[in-house]
């Protein structure tokens, strides 16, 4: 039931989003007709492609043959490229999700790590130093951390690729440059939620039951510190996307992040059109999906 | 002459001490403030931020838009302290002139954020219902655009510029500001003296305006600490891109997005730069933890 309404819920969201996304792109300045036709071409020409493209139409009949090309997956041609957007879209969409998978996993493991080492050494050296690393992390951008790497370990060391894409190797940097940045708030978010766990009556309780502070913490208190973790990681997935538009920029990576911003870049409007529309497609789906794991992970949420 | 009877018991035996300390001293806040050493690192930065801001042209050593080709990519010396770029502009003068167009870009995008997300987060909380439904389902398709892609979006409407990045970014920052003042509005409805003002008949908007956002400022400060870098970090990001504030133009982002071309000969160009855009975020997001934690009550007495 909860995952019905949740499924529900989300559906006017995406009509908006695309209602927005299509009106947007109209707003541009400049008339798609006279590109398509050329600036050689006689105003009857020009009235022909528009009438072709179907822009003499009203913009509400226009917004309704977008909206049923689009859900049997047509998304347009592309004017740059001029292959279709969705292939465009689907060609450059694993590059992404494998950055983001990995800076993902490096950031919940180093997250969870030192948030919890640091809340175990409470008041430590280690502990003040996570909280400093947690407010660096938000606050460097990542164009310049993804820089600083590049200079070291690819200019000056040698080790790793400076950009492109293909080996593991060539995934390590850019991988970094996300991972860091997550790392500090999932750290700071674990820390404090672990230290709130440790003073519930059930962890006293596993204590005094003799066990091992090793299976104390991570039986019975990392679960449970973990659900505001996750919420996080939910929130965050909207910044974790904006530095991979950045990062996929620095170092090469031909993600769909990066084919948006040379879409803006090239005026190539229904790129424009079909790769913003996919990134917030992929993201409402993905806060979904956190809602759900949260679900599972904390019963209480679905009665709520 | 006030009516005796209507003063407090014991207003007119007990005596106030005369508070000799001075005021940084006996304001509770602004003693919680300045005890946290990373607060006052964080104020002096923003401090520090805005005074270049404010005096880059009697600071500047030269014009940042002007070079000398012959003395390009220079390593920071005495003659230039932070060195040249690939066009031979002194670097330091460009940073100065940079700033001014962080803090305008800042200032005006939060003016943008703050003004309609206050409004909207008001608006909702106070009234719930019907407007508490539209104002979150508003919010709610911003939000379903990941991060800097909403930005992008207006920057693709609007083509590059100083404006364009200023409105891109200000439209970035409403979500937080519905959000945090709904929220604040809503816990701060419930109290008493909003009961006693509507039912001595007040109108709604009055009410709203004198009674309940005077007492909600602490969160709107803290989060226009905390949204100014963002704005600033924002800002460079989208002219690194190359879809904000384009070159010759000394914006830090746009400078980044030059100097990349020579980081294997002149990594300074690069490295300082994102230095100065990382110490300023860091500055204004250790002011706002700083007042978040000094003026919440739930953290006030630890």
């Amino acid at each position: 039931m909860y995952v019905l309404r949740r499924l529900f819920e989300a559906i006017p969201v995406i009509i908006a989003v695309t209602f927005i996304v299509f009106l947007s792109v109209r707003l541009i300045p400049g008339d798609p007709a006279r590109t398509i036709a050329g600036l050689e071409a006689s105003d009857a020409t020009v009235e022909a492609v528009r009438e072709d493209l179907g822009l003499d139409r009203p913009v509400l009949a226009q917004y309704l043959t977008f909206m049923s090309a689009m859900l049997a997956g047509d998304l347009g041609d592309s004017y740059y490229y001029g292959t279709p957007v969705t292939e465009e879209v689907l060609r450059r969409f694993p590059a992404t999700l494998w950055l983001a998978l990995a800076g993902l996993a490096l950031s919940i493991v180093l997250g969870v790590g030192i948030g919890t080492v640091s809340a175990v050494k409470r008041g430590t050296w280690l502990d003040r130093g996570t909280l400093v690393f947690a407010i660096a992390g938000v606050s460097m951008p990542s164009f310049w951390l993804a820089l600083v790497l590049i200079i070291v370990f690819a200019v000056n060391l040698g080790w790793l690729p400076a950009g492109g894409y293909g080996t593991w190797r060539h995934l390590v940097l850019p991988a970094l440059t996300l991972g860091l940045f997550g790392a500090g708030t999932i750290a700071r978010l674990t820390r404090s939620s672990v230290l709130e766990v440790l003073r519930q009556d059930y962890v006293r309780t596993a204590h005094s039951k003799g066990l091992p502070f090793r299976s104390v913490l991570f039986k019975h208190a990392l679960r449970n510190a973990m659900v505001p973790v996750v919420t996080l990681l939910g929130l965050q997935l909207g910044a974790f996307l904006s530095r991979a538009v950045v990062t996929e920029t620095v170092f090469g990576w031909p993600g769909i992040a990066r084919l948006t911003v040379t879409a803006v870049l090239d005026r190539d409007f229904p790129l424009i059109q079909g790769s913003v529309l996919w990134l917030a497609l992929v993201f409402i789906l993905s806060n979904l999906f956190v809602d759900l794991v949260y679900a599972v992970i904390d019963p209480r949420i679905r009665y709520a | 002459m006030p009516d005796e009877r209507l003063a407090p018991i014991g207003a007119e035996t007990a005596e106030v001490p005369d508070d000799t300390r001075p005021w940084h001293r006996r304001d509770p806040i602004v003693r919680t403030l300045l005890s946290d050493p990373w607060t006052v690192l964080g104020a002096a930065i923003v401090i520090a931020f805005l005074a270049m801001a404010i005096l880059a042209p009697w600071l500047a050593a030269s014009d940042p838009e002007r070079g000398n080709i012959i003395s390009r990519l220079q390593p920071p010396s005495t003659q230039h302290w932070l060195g040249t770029d690939g066009l031979g502009r002194d670097l330091m003068s460009r940073l100065l002139y940079g700033a001014r167009l962080s803090a305008l870009i800042g200032v005006l995008a939060i003016v943008v954020s703050g003004s309609i997300g206050t409004t909207l987060g008001a608006l909702a909380g106070y009234f719930e219902g019907w407007v508490d439904t539209v104002v979150g389902r508003t919010v709610d398709t911003l939000l379903a655009f990941p991060g800097i892609l909403l930005a992008i979006l207006v920057l693709a409407v609007l083509g590059p510029g100083l404006n364009s990045v200023i409105l891109a970014v200000g439209i970035f920052g409403i979500p937080t500001y519905a959000r945090v003042v709904r929220a604040t509005v809503l816990s701060v409805k419930q109290l008493d003296y909003v009961e006693a003002a509507q039912a001595l008949g007040a109108r709604h908007l009055t009410i709203l305006a004198r009674h309940v956002m005077r007492n909600s400022w602490a969160p709107i400060i803290v989060l226009t600490s905390l949204n100014f870098g963002t704005a600033v970090l924002t800002a460079s990001a989208l002219s690194f891109l190359g879809v904000g504030v384009q070159p010759p133009s000394p914006e830090w982002g746009a400078i980044i997005a030059e100097g990349r071309q020579y980081i294997r000969v002149a990594p300074h160009v690069t490295t300082i730069t994102g230095l100065f855009i990382f110490v300023t975020v860091l500055g204004f997001n250790l002011l706002g933890d700083g007042l978040r934690d000094a003026t919440d009550p739930r953290t006030q007495s630890r």
